[in-house]
């Protein structure tokens, strides 16, 4: 097995930052798109209205109550399963996700303050809803990461003094950068090189091989979860395929 | 099948003889009520 050395930037429940090495381009956006679309969440999938007297049609607010990101415990549930929720506002006052009493204690709207629908004085939403357990391949609603991308670690070289008479441009760049092994975000220089190096000629390259990893989640997984299930599943179908073809 | 008159807000039910007409004020303008039946929608 082959080892990776993982650096963390920024760390969070729901936003991280991590300089993942050696690997290769291809190998980065198979996480990248692993993130995206082979972690289930759970997602309400089917609504149940009883009663709707609000100004909007069911399906829009179907359609609203499948977008609402749910806490989703990987461990303790498998694809497809379901989870049963239920809503019942009445006017004047907004329905918030808050609102969504669950019947499992772990499968909970993952922020509170998601607004619904305004409800008027004599409107009233009773709903009952069924969550399941999918991947965003199968619908995007399902998508636990949310704003997953890379880019290549930078490394800034000095090679030499800026001409004395040069323009005194801005030189800007967004990313990480390594500085004797350290690894520096460009927002500690406000994005711009001649800030951290000023009066210097600089060269900029990639670092072959060391991607720096941006991975935000709606909140229905962590994002420890969602990184180390998105490495499983390709491992599992690289396992697969591995099958497949011994014969 | 239930109706709500426009005018006086009543309920009104029709009769194949009465024609669409509220008995209570004459109004002809009567809005269908929703069904109570619990609606099941996919979402998509």
């Amino acid at each position: 097995m082959e080892e990776y050395d993982v650096q963390f930037v920024d760390r969070d429940d729901r936003e991280a930052r991590f300089v993942v090495r050696p690997i290769s381009p291809a190998f980065a956006n198979g996480i990248r798109r692993a993130m995206i679309a082979d972690v289930p969440t759970f997602s309400i999938d089917t609504v149940r209205f009883i009663e709707n007297s609000s100004v909007m049609f069911d399906e829009q607010i179907g359609l609203r109550l499948g977008l609402i990101p749910l806490t989703t415990p990987l461990d303790d549930f498998e694809v497809g399963d379901t989870v049963t929720l239920s809503l019942d506002v009445e006017g004047p006052d907004t329905a918030y996700s808050g609102d969504l009493v669950s019947s499992d204690t772990m499968v909970e709207p993952a922020d509170r303050n998601v607004p619904i629908i305004d409800l008027k004085e004599g409107q009233r939403l009773e709903i009952e809803a069924d969550a399941v357990l999918d991947t965003g391949r199968e619908h995007a609603k399902h998508q636990g990461g949310v704003a997953v991308g890379y880019r290549h670690l930078q490394r800034v070289e000095v090679v030499g003094d800026r001409p004395e008479f040069a323009d005194d441009e801005a030189n800007i760049l967004r990313g990480v950068i390594e500085e004797d092994g350290d690894l520096v975000p460009t927002e500690e220089f406000d994005h711009d090189l001649t800030n951290r190096y000023p009066e210097s000629e600089l060269t900029v390259e990639d670092v072959p091989n060391a991607f720096v990893f941006h991975v935000e989640t709606d909140g229905s997984v962590t994002v420890d979860d969602l990184v180390v299930r998105a490495v499983d599943t390709i491992e599992s179908r690289a396992n697969e395929l591995r099958e497949a073809v011994q014969l | 099948m239930s109706y709500k008159c426009s005018r006086c807000k009543r309920d009104v039910t029709l009769d194949e003889y009465g024609g669409v007409r509220c008995p209570y004020c004459g109004h002809r303008v009567l809005l269908k009520e929703r069904s109570r039946d619990i609606k099941e929608v996919d979402v998509e």
